[in-house]
C-alpha cells in the first residue's frame, strides 16, 4: 500500500479501499455472464508477445481490431479513474488529462514489456537479435522504471499525475480479481486449494508476530527510538507497510507526521525489495517456485509490491498456464492484511492503558474498524463465491473459466498501472533527507538483517512440498 | 518534507531517551514466545 497519504486529508473522503471494493465486484459482476455464455466484457484487449504492433493486442472474445480492443480498454479505465476524481471535487478536465496519462503510460509500458526480445520463451515464435525471456510480465518492471524515472526525473509533473496513479486503488481493484483466478485455478482441485490456505494461514500466524516483536525491540533498544515512533516503525516494516503504519499511528495516538515519514521510506525499500529480491528467489530457489511465492507475500512490505513481486517471480519461474504463485502471494498478504486491524486494537488497548495520559481522548473501536481493507470483502466473495458454485454445480466450470478470461484482462492491466504508481511514488531523495539516517539505519537492519531471513524459512517451512502446479485429481 | 516532518526528526535526534517500560518487554516478550510457539506446533502438524 504505497499512497502516502496527506496528513490533513480526511481519511473516508479518498477511500480507495471503497471504490476498489466497488469497482472489483462490478468487473465481477459483468463477467459473471460468463456463466451463461456471455461475455460482456469480450471487448477489453488481451496482450500477446509481439514483433509487428498489428499483433500485440486482440480482444478477450469480441471480434474486433487489436487497436479498438486497446483503445475501448484505455477508455474504460480512463472513464473510470475521472470520474472517481470528479466525485472527489477534481475539475473534470484535470481529473481526464492526468487519469489518461496515467493509464497511457501505463498500458504502454506493459505493451512494451510484451516485445518478443523482452517476453519472448520460445525460439520458435519469432525470429529476434536476442530475447531475455521474460515472459510479457516484464512489462510491469517496464512501468516501474517508467514511474520512477517521471517521479525522479520530473517530480513536477508526476506531482501533477498523483491525483489518478493510485496505487493502493489499482492493486486492491486487482486483488479482488485475484479471487475469482485462484478460484478458477484450483476448482476441482479443493484438496490443493485448501492446502495453500491453510499453510497461508499457518505461515503469517506467527511471521508478523515474530517481526513486529523484534523490530520494536531493536527500535527501542538499539536505536533508541520513543514509543511513538517505534510502533509505526515496527508496523510498518513488519506488518503491511503503508496501511500498518498509518493505523498503528492512529492506534496509539502518535503525531500524523511521524506514520508519515514512516511510510515514505516503506515505499522506497518496497520497491527495492520488489526489484532485487524476485531475481534473488529465483537464483537462490531454482527449484522451488511455491517458497519464492510465499517468501515474497512474507517479505516484501505493500500490497502493491508484494503481489507485484509476486507476478515477476512467477514470470521468472514460468512454471506455466493453472500455477498458484501469484494467488500465493496474494493470499499471504491478504491475511497479513486482516491481521492489521487485531494488531492495532491491542496496541490501542495497551498504549490507552498504560502509556497515555489519563483523561486524554480514547480511541474508539469503530475507529479500528474503519481502518480494516475492505476490499477484502471483495476478495473472499469472489473466491469463495465461485469455488461455491464450481463445487455444487460443475456444469459451470466452463463459464468460470470465460468469467476468469474477462476478469484477467482487467487484472494485468491494473497491475501494470500500479507499477507505474508505486514507481512515480517512490521519491529515492527522501533518503537524503536530513535525520532520516537513523529511521534508514533501522529499516535495513531490519528488513535485510533478519526479516527476509526469517520469511525465507518459513516460506520453506510452510510451501517446500506443495507444487506450483496443483496436480489432476483424476475421480 | 513539511516543516511538521522536519521538526519530528529534529526532536527525533535530540529529544531525550525514553526508558523500556515493563509493559513494552511484557508485549515484546509476548510476541516473541507466541510467535516461535505457533511456528514449531504450526510446523509440527502440517
Amino acid at each position: 500500500m504505497t499512497q502516502l497519504p496527506n496528513d490533513s486529508a480526511p481519511r473516508r473522503a479518498s477511500n480507495d479501499d471503497i471504490w476498489a471494493l466497488f469497482l472489483g465486484l462490478a468487473v465481477v459482476g459483468l463477467a459473471l455472464f460468463g456463466l451463461a455464455g456471455y461475455q460482456p466484457l469480450g471487448w477489453a484487449a488481451k496482450f500477446e508477445e509481439w514483433v509487428v504492433p498489428a499483433k500485440a493486442v486482440k480482444p478477450v472474445a469480441w471480434a474486433l481490431p487489436g487497436w479498438l480492443a486497446l483503445a475501448a480498454s484505455v477508455a474504460a479505465v480512463t472513464s473510470i479513474l475521472s470520474l472517481r476524481l470528479v466525485v472527489l471535487g477534481k475539475s473534470v478536465i484535470s481529473a481526464a488529462t492526468a487519469s489518461a496519462v496515467v493509464v497511457i503510460l501505463g498500458l504502454g509500458s506493459y505493451l512494451l514489456g510484451h516485445h518478443a526480445c523482452v517476453a519472448a520463451t520460445d525460439d520458435s515464435k519469432f525470429v529476434v537479435p536476442f530475447r531475455l525471456g521474460l515472459t510479457g510480465e516484464a512489462g510491469y518492471l517496464v512501468a516501474l522504471f517508467t514511474g520512477l524515472a517521471l517521479g525522479n526525473l520530473f517530480p513536477g509533473a508526476a506531482r501533477r499525475l498523483s491525483m489518478a496513479a493510485r496505487t493502493e486503488l489499482f492493486i486492491k481493484t486487482a486483488i479482488v480479481l485475484v479471487g475469482v483466478s485462484l478460484a478458477a485455478k484450483t476448482l476441482g482441485q479443493q484438496a490443493a486449494a485448501n492446502r495453500v490456505l491453510l499453510r497461508g494461514v499457518a505461515a503469517i500466524a506467527e511471521a508478523y508476530l515474530l517481526y513486529w516483536g523484534l523490530v520494536y525491540l531493536l527500535a527501542r533498544t538499539v536505536f533508541r527510538f520513543p514509543r511513538e515512533w517505534a510502533a509505526p516503525l515496527a508496523s510498518g516494516i513488519s506488518i503491511c507497510g503503508v496501511s500498518a503504519a498509518m493505523a498503528t499511528g492512529a492506534a496509539i495516538r502518535a503525531r500524523s507526521g511521524v506514520a508519515v515519514l514512516v511510510s515514505s521510506l516503506v515505499v522506497v525499500f518496497s520497491t527495492i525489495e520488489l526489484v532485487v529480491l524476485p531475481f534473488f528467489a529465483r537464483w537462490l530457489l531454482p527449484d522451488n517456485p511455491m517458497v519464492a511465492a510465499a517468501w515474497m507475500g512474507l517479505a516484501v512490505k505493500t500490497d502493491g509490491a508484494a503481489v507485484a513481486a509476486g507476478a515477476v517471480t512467477e514470470a521468472l519461474y514460468q512454471p506455466g498456464p493453472g500455477n498458484l504463485m501469484v494467488a500465493t502471494t496474494t493470499l499471504i498478504k491478504v491475511f497479513i492484511d486482516l491481521f492489521i486491524g487485531v494488531w492495532c486494537f491491542v496496541l490501542a488497548v495497551v498504549w490507552q492503558r498504560w502509556f497515555r495520559p489519563k483523561g486524554s481522548e480514547r480511541v474508539r473501536f469503530m475507529e479500528i474498524v474503519e481502518r480494516m481493507p475492505l476490499f477484502l470483502i471483495g476478495y473472499f466473495l469472489a473466491f469463495l463465491g465461485l469455488m461455491v458454485l464450481g463445487n455444487t454445480m460443475p456444469e459451470t466450470l466452463k463459464g468460470i473459466k470465460l468469467v476468469e478470461g474477462q476478469t484477467e484482462a482487467f487484472r494485468k492491466p491494473l497491475f501494470a498501472l500500479a507499477f507505474l504508481s508505486i514507481g512515480m511514488a517512490t521519491d529515492l531523495r527522501r533518503l537524503a533527507s536530513p535525520g532520516m539516517a537513523r529511521l534508514l539505519l533501522v529499516y535495513l537492519v531490519s528488513i535485510f538483517g533478519f526479516i527476509i531471513w526469517m520469511a525465507l524459512v518459513i516460506s520453506w517451512i510452510f510451501f517446500h512440498d506443495i507444487p506450483a502446479i496443483p496436480p489432476v485429481v483424476t475421480p | 518534507m513539511s516543516n511538521e516532518q522536519e521538526d519530528l526528526l529534529m526532536e527525533l535526534e535530540t529529544g531525550p531517551v525514553e526508558p523500556l517500560a515493563r509493559v513494552e518487554i511484557i508485549l515484546v516478550g509476548s510476541c516473541l514466545a507466541v510467535g516461535t510457539l505457533l511456528l514449531v506446533v504450526l510446523a509440527c502438524l502440517l
